[in-house]
């Protein structure tokens, strides 16, 4: 029976441009296939691996691959900021003062964060792996 | 220090704590230093590297290298970083493989990315591991081995 | 304590990795944590002195703000020895705080309090 343990990945580099989302995506699944918690955190241009409606012909489908993980229980947070910037959620309030994260745009179960939300991910896992920077 | 086998270090930690013992009320010497002992214990660590590009210089391959020590640390290849585990391959990345290789260290690459890069077995040097589930390997070792693990 | 290293491999400006990788720094230590910024390579520039207005400039924020930032609050920002003697830099020419390593004991370092690792 294997120790339970969690492991919170930074993915850092946009999809299709290399390998890192493919690697990422293969690693995540077979850590929660094997009994451990997984946390993704999508950060700076991978953000974009966020987007809905993703049809990548030819290349590795990571839209498809992060709702299986979701589906499969990784938590997968993206970084607010840089969902912003990037024109995925507005950055304002609601009505009633609180972020606004809705969006047409975002993959069903993608959670928003700031880094502060990153850093607890890091500090409550067993083992921190990053992905992509190049 | 470092190029010591696990069970070497072992043993200068045990003669190094025997040592305390004899010695006790006389000045302790640089080998029974309490710091001595502590990081001779810390030497144990198991590290494990996965790497998934090829390293821009001669400064990174050196710097990626260091952290696979000795027997029981592993090196998993993944992506473009396959390529230097060639037998034939004389880029600065080269010592990466080979110096694990050398170290006794496990050395996995993985067979999806060698297989789509026309890369063939024979061509690799002698004691690197194919691995079809490098993801999986990789996840056990660095959950039930390693202390020390990063991502390149 | 939890600690963190993180290595920035590549240089402020031409891609993000350094200001995002600071950022990261920052959000760890200003809760209380200890870090480690570890520069390498091309990522010895983002510890240079007198980035003059990078915002005005090129429409990118400073780097140099966010190394003072996490030096303030506690941080430890190390640069390999030989990477800025390559690249013709000093001490002298290195924000106030930074410090410098030879590389072998920058890479000790690492692996010793290289609980997690983060690489950008």
């Amino acid at each position: 029976m294997v120790e339970k343990k969690t492991l919170t990945i930074m993915l850092a580099s946009a999809p299709f441009g290399n390998q890192y989302a493919d690697h990422m995506c293969r690693v995540a699944t077979r850590a929660l296939e094997k009994g451990h918690a997984v946390e993704i955190f999508l950060y700076g241009d991978a953000v974009h691996a966020q987007m809905n409606n993703q049809s990548p012909k030819l290349f590795f489908p990571v839209g498809e691959k992060l709702k299986e993980l979701i589906a499969k229980g990784a938590k997968v947070y993206s970084c607010e900021i840089c969902s912003v910037a990037r024109g995925y959620i507005s950055g304002q309030l609601t009505a009633d003062g609180k972020k606004d994260y809705s969006s047409t745009k975002v993959l069903d179960g993608v959670q928003f964060t700031t880094i502060f939300g990153f850093v607890e991910s890091l500090a409550r896992a067993d083992k921190v792996l990053s992905f992509g920077g190049g | 220090m470092h190029q010591c086998s696990p069970e070497r270090r072992i043993r200068i930690a045990y003669q190094v704590v025997m040592q305390l013992e004899f010695e006790e009320g006389k000045t302790q010497s640089v080998y029974t230093k309490p710091s001595t002992i502590i990081s001779t214990l810390v030497d144990l660590m198991k590290s494990c590297v996965l790497l998934m590009k090829l390293p821009g210089t001669e400064g990174e391959s050196w710097r990626i290298g260091e952290a696979v020590r000795a027997k029981g640390d592993s090196l998993f290849l993944l992506g473009d970083a396959v390529a230097i585990c060639r037998r034939e391959y004389r880029g600065h990345a080269s010592s990466i493989a080979s110096g694990a290789l050398s170290k006794d260290a496990k050395v996995c690459a993985s067979a999806r990315d060698l297989r789509a890069r026309g890369i063939e077995a024979s061509e690799l040097l002698e004691g690197i591991k194919i691995v079809e589930d490098i993801e999986g390997d990789f996840i056990d070792v660095m959950m039930d081995q390693a202390e020390r693990v990063v991502a390149w | 304590m939890p600690k963190l290293v993180i290595e920035i491999i590549h240089g402020p400006y031409g891609r993000e990795n350094a200001y995002a990788g600071l950022f990261i720094a920052m959000g760890w230590v200003a809760v209380g944590n200890e870090v480690i910024v570890a520069l390498h390579s091309d990522g010895v520039y983002a510890a240079r002195r007198g980035q003059k207005d990078p915002m005005k400039e090129i429409s990118l924020p400073s780097v140099e703000k966010q190394v003072m930032d996490i030096i303030e609050e506690g941080g430890r920002v190390i640069v390999d020895r030989t990477c800025i003697e390559v690249r013709g830099l000093d001490k002298e020419m290195l924000i106030k705080g930074v410090e410098v390593l030879d590389g072998d004991d920058l890479v000790e370092l690492v692996y010793q309090e290289g609980e997690r690792v983060l690489t950008l």
